[in-house]
């Protein structure tokens, strides 16, 4: 008996881990369907269900201005941190030892620099600089520093990947007639472009994600993350309904990239096997 | 676009590529600060804690006066968001207001542009009910030694009191008790507040709040700590009511920073008193978020007369731009003044009383309340507030007192059992 439950326990360990991490999104996506009480709270025991919640969110001006904040923000901000980050890599790779060691430190020191850090740091910096000149703080501070806080991120990711690129491929480019800027281009970042996505993802979820810096720069821009951190009384409905409805996003859009992946390997597989018949000479697949 | 990239990388001149990153360099900031400067653009907004403005009453105000609103946490936070022109009207307490008056944030008020009929700070204090007159007059803006007017920088909002709310049969000792003395002595030492399995009781974990009570009972009725008081001094106080608890067992009461979660806690039976603001404690009686019947003889208040009184009112930036301070004046009239007991419930006074259920100030809407609200008087009992004395008004502390306090919280917290 107790080899049969280790046995289940090595085939379902990671089953039940990921069971622990995604319960609590699905309570979150069941609430979600709970009328709220009369101050727009959550309420364990609600006496009615249904599809209130979400008909008020999409009617809320101040969530749908804040959302629409949030989205110009990392509208802006992502593209210019994988660029950077990008031509970072590559240009730390293409140089001496020295300065990935120091591009390396000095990426690891903006991450684990606490956030309130960075937030201070950079609301000084406005104070003196752009306050100073009469403006306010709004989406350029905001947009700013997270470009500032994000690239560190996108530069770790997307340099272990450019680390396994071989030099010699640069060189066979450039012999075949290519110039730095075309092989960076057509050479370079197709190489890079699993790490690049990846890294898009995770600065995207950062930006959207981040209150600290936000709220430490934000003038009198409001973004989804401060309207949802400065909740002090009660977990509000519409803050449920739309962690709810990104949580379905995520899911659809996982399922469909899991599915696609799936039925391409599959071709592939299925590719491989008839090509492997066919060189046995064994007939052809229809008659297995 | 496709043919003009391909052009661009399969170019063997540097030229182009120099002058694309110049232009790039200049025009992504432009972009930036034009989205900066006329996106989504919030150019008259009202800070205020969370929850304490009806939802229908801030879609009235933004679509009539272009109002946006912003909130934070505590009240300290609230002066970042007026020295940062963050917001143009924001809610404070009596004593916060004092402190921004002396940094130069606030900007004093011209009655006359309420609209209500009233010239002077001085003939609106009429509005307002006896307790709020007592606070209003009760503090020295200027320091020049002579007590002033905050209506001269504040309209009134909503007025709080602090006070201990209990379950089940009326103790009538505790109903009796004149101050926090006599109900710490009954709470400590009935069997209803003996915790079984999990604590019995549950307060608002705020340091400030719950040292007025043991501060009144060894101040004689003062609930401020002193200037510069050190964090032995401020711990002994609380250990006098950390002491009194723990009469009760291990693990007695419970502390919760949310507000609405102590409320529920009282609200569903989880726990048999708590410690709570009687606003809270209204919305307590009305059975919480889930709007649990309760019977009248199942819900009890008291109030010290030596309880914690706050006063929230509203000020106006002193950076305000002029368009911003006219439609501000008329916003806070509509708000907090504009009260019509021929049809009240027309009145946007009322719509957020109704939601935010606090102890209103303007006189008239005080009084229509008491009358015709409340269902049963013990929801009268927690609206009413009428023992107001300078001792139970909270003063502005300094940062090394406030530091300590904190201090001192810890260490109360940890002498519990």
């Amino acid at each position: 008996m107790k080899s049969n439950f280790s046995k289940w326990l090595k085939k379902s360990y990671i089953a039940i881990l990921l069971l622990i991490i995604y319960v609590p999104l699905v309570f979150t996506v069941i609430w979600s369907f709970a009328n709220e009480s009369a101050k727009g709270n959550i309420v364990p025991n609600p006496d009615s269900w249904g599809f209130q919640n979400y008909l008020t969110l999409f009617t809320d001006n101040e969530f749908l201005n804040s959302l629409l904040n949030t989205l110009i923000i990392v509208l802006f901000v992502t593209p210019i941190s994988v660029s950077i980050a990008t031509i970072t890599c590559y240009a730390v790779w293409n140089n001496k030892k020295s300065f990935e060691t120091v591009n390396q430190g000095l990426s690891k020191i903006s991450m684990v620099n606490p956030e309130i850090i960075t937030g201070i740091s950079l609301t000084l910096l406005f104070a003196s600089t752009w306050l100073a000149i009469g403006l306010d703080m709004g989406f350029f501070t905001i947009i700013l520093s997270h470009i500032s806080f994000c690239t560190p991120y996108a530069i770790i990711t997307i340099y272990p990947r450019m680390q396994k690129f071989k030099k010699n491929l640069i060189d066979a480019s450039k012999d075949l007639g290519y110039s730095g800027i075309k092989t960076f281009f057509n050479i370079v970042i197709p190489y890079l472009m699993p790490s690049i996505v990846g890294a898009i993802a995770l600065v995207v979820v950062m930006s959207f994600d981040d209150f600290i810096i936000t709220n430490l720069v934000r003038g009198r821009v409001n973004t989804v993350s401060t309207e949802m951190y400065l909740m002090t009384k009660g977990i509000k409905a519409w803050a449920v309904s739309f962690a709810s409805i990104l949580i379905i996003i995520f899911i659809i859009f996982i399922s469909i990239k899991s599915f696609i992946l799936y039925r391409k390997n599959k071709k592939q597989k299925d590719k491989q096997i008839s090509k492997m018949f066919k060189i046995k000479g064994i007939g052809n697949e229809k008659n297995i | 676009m496709k043919k003009i990239f391909n052009k661009l990388i399969n170019t063997n001149s540097k030229k182009y590529w120099i002058i694309g990153l110049i232009v790039a360099i200049i025009l992504v900031p432009i972009i930036l600060l034009s989205v900066s400067l006329t996106v989504n653009k919030r150019d008259f907004v009202l800070a205020n804690y969370q929850s304490y403005i009806s939802p229908s009453v801030e879609k009235k105000l933004a679509k009539e006066y272009g109002l946006s609103f912003d909130s934070f946490e505590t009240v300290e936070n609230a002066k970042k968001l007026l020295s940062s022109n963050t917001a143009d009207i924001v809610a404070t307490t009596s004593y916060e207001l004092v402190n921004w008056y002396n940094d130069g944030l606030i900007q004093k008020l011209d009655w006359s542009k309420f609209n209500i009929g009233i010239d002077s700070a001085a003939d609106a204090l009429n509005l307002f009910t006896d307790s709020v007159q007592t606070i209003l007059q009760n503090f020295d803006i200027d320091g020049d030694g002579n007590k002033d007017n905050l209506l001269e920088y504040g309209i009134p909002y909503f007025i709080q009191d602090f006070i201990f709310a209990y379950r089940g049969s009326e103790i009538t000792e505790l109903t009796n008790a004149q101050n926090w003395s006599q109900a710490i002595e009954v709470i400590s030492n009935h069997d209803r507040f003996k915790p079984d399995s999990k604590p019995k009781l549950i307060a608002v974990d705020d340091a400030r709040t719950m040292y007025s009570i043991p501060s009144a009972m060894e101040k004689n009725g003062d609930i401020n700590p002193h200037k510069n008081e050190t964090i032995e001094s401020l711990s002994n106080t609380l250990y006098k009511l950390s002491d009194s608890i723990n009469k009760l067992g291990n693990n007695a009461i419970k502390f919760n920073a949310d507000a609405n979660a102590v409320l529920n806690d009282l609200a569903t039976n989880n726990v048999n008193g708590a410690f709570l603001f009687n606003g809270d404690a209204l919305y307590a009686s009305y059975g919480g978020d889930d709007e649990i019947v309760i019977n009248d003889d199942d819900f009890h208040i008291v109030k010290p007369n030596d309880a914690l009184v706050a006063l929230d009112l509203f000020v106006f930036n002193k950076n305000m731009t002029n368009d911003n301070l006219n439609k501000a004046y008329q916003v806070i009239s509509e708000l907090c003044l504009n009260f019509n007991d021929s049809n009240p419930e027309d009145t946007m006074v009322y719509e957020n009383f109704d939601y935010v259920n606090y102890t209103c100030t303007l006189q008239s809407l005080y009084e229509y309340v008491k009358s015709n609200y409340f269902d049963n008087q013990v929801q009268e009992q927690i609206f009413e507030i009428s023992n107001v004395n300078s001792n139970s008004l909270e003063v502005s502390i300094d940062n090394i007192t406030k530091s300590n306090l904190s201090f001192a919280w810890i260490n109360f917290k940890n002498k519990l059992h």
